[in-house]
């Protein structure tokens, strides 16, 4: 098991910005995830712990070790590929076996430990008996498993996942999705992992840090990260919300109250620190808002038009006008609803987060 | 003020353009120049005014067309300059020259502004040492012999030798300047001439027995004017023929379809000098061609010289320019020109504005080679006997030099190379800038092929068909000749169908008579040992193109491989030539005496190798690096991720996967060497016993004992089978449709 550590890494392609200023620390045995949208930098991040690039600034730890300019087949990462690039032209088995044949002397295995130790990682990836096929025989879920036990197969130092789950079907996805972090569990190996996609972030990672135009604007647990954002980005990237902007009229410690723009509304709401600039916003997510009158002290209650609303099962998701505002609600999928009906809402003001705006 | 367009453009130039013309009417010559040459600065000048009045240079950037002109312009104005032509030629080149000044003064404007925006922000946060150490990064040890190898070969074998040619031409003869030689080359009538020698380009001639023959010459402006006349003609009626037959069978669909996409290659099978021969026989009184010609005028038809070589090459290059145009019609996304139909364009229109268009590209690439090709052909010149080419003046100069070579023909072979490569390199910078346009952007991938109506029918069984089946006899020619079956009598002026004893007589000598077979297996050894060596430098240079994220360092090896295309082969021989004279006298006379082509003992297959594996090496990089780009490079990255070094990857993983690819360019490469004629010739005649199969047939396709002709086509069907064997490998085993010629 190791830490990786990144320390203020910068890397530019030309006049593009891809990574700037990045710096990271993964433990022993974590399953960290890069989250971003496309173009933020983040697999640039991680072809630069495999080595495939090096970074202009900064430096790259494997424990204390610095492997900043240590060349990729040297590194013992395991990279698994948004295509899986299995060679087309090896079975099964010569692309599993491929890693431990090249380090054989290394290791000082014998063919009969290399094909024991396949026969374990085809069996940990459930494909036992498709040694002899080829890529092209298989499908798209059995692909990406050959590609992880191809990486498991080495015992790595640490597995790199470049959105290895983007190109399954959704129900393929999220059984992989269980798939991979049992794996990771049981395996106990430090694991990076890259997506764009928040879902798979929030359940499998211990830990993750959201990635926009080349820096890290915040890392810490999916939960810290969902319910105390410390920017607009990623209380916008992270799930749904109603965002406004607003000016403070007091804060006492981490209480606030906005009065907002455009609106005669006063709302209450935690800030995460404890003095905010006059320029603020108001995050409030659908889920946290109860239908009907169910306030506490601070809570506000308030009347609204329906103004569009969208049956997905299982739920309705729904906006409503506030005289001039409009907040997404989320009302449970079996209520007999009507667009243009008035409905009464609470606003909880401790889930209700204030952010500064920075110019 | 309105900002300036395109009419103030042209009108500008057209006063400019007149004010010449008025210029050489009213004042005497001397004045008329000078003033000349003001009118052309100051119409330069006018469009740097124009473009700092807000002329809109992007609309000229991003047209196909344009930017198309722009490029035709600039090498008619660069001719023009360097050959000093005067009076109306010249006036022409002035009234297009505010075009020119603003798309070059445009697009020298926009560099330098894309310059100073990145170098004013992120390059110089980055130290000079990391910079330095990323570079060095990617570099193990079979990248850099990969580097090395491909760096030291092209320069050793191909930019010295050219520099040598550069830095010779300079020598001054007795009592002349550094540049007298250059003004030789371009401002003497012995090369350069506006008022023609003989001036008719069409004679009639009375014979004895009262027949009478029409004699078809071209215009001899001297050699340089002739060679560029030349390939400025084949390369336009080339052009619009491959264009037509490309469209017609790219676009309709009508029985016999697939053989005639077969049999318009058919010309491609290169047969060095006898190919021409054929075409000189069949436009001979003794051809078909007189049969049409007596029957509507009463005379026959012979052409000769200049209209000779231009016919020749015409049928021998409109192939290359079909292959490129067909290939190009096929890749323009149909939807394109279904919009264009959608809204209301039809037939001819949506061809001229949507079709043509997207397909010029691909087109202009087919066209250059054929310029390329068409100025360095020795072929057509020696067999039509024509000495007023650029291209016959130095094999004259190589092949009398007897060890020191006139630095007069080392000026004319850089007046060849200049021109060659200016014009490859704009039109590469063309192509590459409009590839986007290659893209297909989703959706269904249908090509638009329908069936003719009545008028397409005719097109294609009356015009088509015929002008392919046409520029098949040559080759068609050479295989009769070789069995014996169609027998040339000089004499008579005939030609007689036979039926021969033993059609394999010609054949069985090649094979059987070890004087003859000799220049067959020399050429076989050859082009054996030069593939093997391009396709290592294939690899070494596709390799480290296709993968190194350097700045420039690829960029320059990539063009360094490609190169070859555009330098005309007599440049190689005149630097092949001078280099190992240069390196004779330098080196003790037990090495000397090997490689000094002017001594007895000259081993000329060293020059061989090298030549061959240098000139065709383009046609193996494309094919390999085509390779390298279908490799993701994740596949190459996962390997080396698992642990395996750079030599493991390339050789293990990358080489066994795209074997198909390096075989197919090993293969192509060799017939293009096979076939090389402008160094087997020039050097073949300084060493005859280890000259390869082209100089053999180049001595012997007149015929002095009267079996010539036979046994040099009776090469050319061999290299006709040799062709046909891989071009069947090729696309029936390597599945590569359109792997034989193109840019």
């Amino acid at each position: 098991m190791t830490r990786v550590t990144l320390e203020n890494i910068s890397k530019y392609y030309g006049n593009v910005v891809a990574v700037e200023d990045v710096s990271l620390k993964v433990e022993k045995g974590e399953f960290f995830t890069i989250l971003g949208p496309s173009g933020c930098g983040k697999t640039t991040t991680l072809r630069i712990i495999a080595g495939f690039e090096v970074p202009d600034k900064g430096k790259v730890y494997f424990d204390d070790e610095d492997v900043t300019f240590l060349k990729p087949y040297k590194r013992n990462t395991a990279m698994v590929f948004q295509n899986y690039a299995l060679w087309p032209h090896m079975t099964v088995y010569e692309n599993v076996a491929y890693g431990l044949k090249i380090k054989r002397k290394e290791l000082g295995l014998t063919e009969e430990e290399i094909k024991k130790r396949v026969e374990w990682a085809l069996e940990l990836v459930k494909l036992k008996g498709f040694e002899n096929r080829y890529p092209l025989q298989l499908s798209g879920g059995q692909q990406q498993r050959v590609a992880l036990a191809r990486a498991l197969v080495v015992q790595p130092r640490v597995l790199l996942l470049d959105e290895p789950l983007s190109n399954l079907d959704a129900k393929l996805r999220i059984e992989m999705r269980e798939e991979l972090k049992r794996l990771q569990r049981s395996l106990g190996i430090t694991t990076i992992y890259v997506t764009h996609d928040q879902l798979e972030a929030m359940s499998m990672s211990d830990r993750i840090a959201v990635m926009n135009r080349g820096r890290v604007v915040q890392a810490g647990t999916p939960k810290e990260l969902y319910f105390k954002p410390r920017s607009i980005f990623v209380a916008d990237f992270l799930g749904r919300s109603s965002i406004y902007r607003g000016l403070v009229l007091e804060q006492s410690g981490y209480e606030v109250k906005v009065q907002l723009e455009d609106s005669n509304l006063v709302l209450k709401g935690i800030a995460l620190e404890e003095k905010l600039p006059p320029k603020v916003a108001v995050v409030i997510r659908p889920e946290v808002i109860k239908i009907g009158e169910d306030a506490e002290p601070g809570d506000i209650v308030v009347k609204g038009i329906l103004e569009f609303a969208m049956f997905t099962g299982e739920k309705i998701e729904g906006r409503l006008r506030i005289h001039n505002l409009k907040l997404l609600i989320y009302l449970p999928g079996y209520m007999d609803v009507s667009v243009g009906s008035e409905l009464t809402i609470t606003i909880p003001w401790r889930n209700t987060v204030i952010l500064p705006i920075k110019e | 003020m309105k900002t300036p367009g395109f009419k103030e453009l042209a009108l500008g130039g057209l006063v400019a353009g007149v004010l010449v013309l008025i210029g050489y009417e009213a004042l005497d010559i001397n004045e008329a120049i000078l003033f000349s040459y003001i009118v052309w600065f100051t119409s330069f000048l006018y469009g740097f005014i124009l473009l700092r009045a807000g002329f809109d240079y992007y609309r000229i950037k991003y047209s196909f067309s344009l930017t198309f002109i722009s490029i035709v312009i600039f090498l008619y104005e660069l001719i023009v300059i360097l050959t000093g032509g005067l009076g109306l030629i010249q006036a022409i080149a002035v009234a297009l020259t505010p075009y020119l000044g603003v798309s070059i003064l445009g697009s020298l404007r926009e560099k330098i502004g894309n310059r100073r925006t990145i170098s004013s922000s992120i390059k110089t946060r980055i130290t000079l040492a990391r910079r330095i150490r990323a570079v060095f990064y990617q570099l193990d040890s079979t990248m850099w012999f990969f580097m090395v190898f491909g760096f030291a070969y092209l320069i050793v074998f191909m930019l010295v030798p050219i520099l040598l040619v550069l830095v010779y031409s300079f020598t001054p003869p007795i009592g002349g300047h550094w540049w007298t030689n250059f003004y030789n080359v371009l401002r003497t009538r012995q090369y350069v001439n506006f008022n023609p020698i003989y001036a008719e380009p069409l004679v009639k001639q009375q014979l004895p027995d009262g027949s009478c023959i029409l004699v078809l010459r071209g215009v001899n402006y001297g050699p340089v004017l002739n060679s560029l006349v030349v390939a400025s003609i084949v390369t336009t009626v080339a052009t619009t023929i491959g264009i037509i037959v490309a469209y017609v069978l790219a676009r309709y669909r009508s029985p016999g379809h697939t053989i005639l996409i077969v049999l318009a290659m058919v010309p491609l099978f290169n047969t060095p000098f006898i190919n021409a021969y054929v075409i000189k026989l069949i436009w001979s009184e003794a051809g078909p061609i007189s049969i049409i010609t007596r029957s509507l005028t009463g005379c026959s038809l012979r052409i000769e010289s200049l209209a000779g070589v231009i016919i020749a090459q015409i049928l021998t290059f409109y192939p290359i320019v079909y292959m490129n145009a067909y290939t190009a019609f096929i890749n323009v996304d149909p939807s394109t020109e279904e919009q264009a139909e959608n809204l209301g364009a039809r037939g001819f229109k949506v061809f001229r504005s949507v079709t043509l268009p997207l397909a010029l590209p691909g087109i202009a690439a087919g066209s250059t080679l054929v310029f390329v090709f068409s100025l360095e052909d020795l072929g057509a010149p020696i067999v039509f006997n024509e000495r007023y080419l650029i291209s016959y003046k130095i094999y004259e100069g190589i092949i009398n030099a007897q060890g020191v070579i006139s630095p007069e023909v080392a000026a004319l072979g850089v007046i060849l190379l200049l021109i060659a490569l200016t014009a490859f390199l704009a039109i590469r910078n063309y192509v590459s800038m409009r590839s986007y346009a290659m893209i297909s952007r989703g959706g269904r991938w249908n090509p638009r092929i329908r069936k003719p109506g009545i008028l397409g029918a005719l097109a294609i069984y009356l015009g088509v068909l015929p002008l392919i089946l046409f520029a098949m006899l040559p080759q068609v020619g050479v295989i009769l000749i070789s069995l014996g079956v169609l027998k040339i009598y000089p004499r008579e002026n005939k030609l007689l169908f036979e039926i021969p004893q033993n059609p394999f007589t010609y054949i069985q000598q090649l094979l059987s008579k070890p004087e003859i077979f000799k220049y067959i297996l020399n050429t076989l050894i050859y082009a054996g040992v030069s593939v093997i060596i391009a396709v290592f430098l294939a690899i070494s240079v596709g390799y480290s193109v296709s993968r190194l994220k350097v700045k420039y360092i690829p960029n320059i090896l990539d063009a360094l491989a490609t190169s070859p295309l555009a330098i005309p082969g007599l440049v190689f021989a005149l630097g092949y030539y001078i280099m190992f004279t240069t390196l004779g006298e330098i080196l003790p006379p037990s090495i000397s005496l090997k490689i000094s082509p002017a001594s007895i003992a000259f081993e000329a297959w060293v020059i061989f190798i090298i030549a061959f594996s240098v000139r065709r090496l383009p046609y193996v990089v494309r094919s390999v690096f085509a390779g390298f780009q279908q490799v993701h490079e994740s596949l190459e990255e996962t390997a080396m991720n698992l642990g395996a070094s750079r030599y493991k990857v390339v050789f293990g993983v990358i080489l066994p996967f795209i074997i198909g690819y390096v075989l197919s360019g090993a293969m192509i490469g060799f017939i293009y060497m096979a076939t090389e004629v402008s160094t087997s010739i020039t050097f073949g005649g300084i060493r005859q016993d280890q000259a390869p199969l082209t100089f053999y047939m180049r001595q012997y396709f007149t015929g002095a004992a009267g079996e010539g002709p036979y046994l040099v086509a009776a090469m050319g069907t061999l290299l006709i089978l040799i062709q046909l064997t891989i071009v069947i490998i090729l696309v029936y085993v390597f599945k590569q449709r359109y792997a034989f010629i193109g840019v």
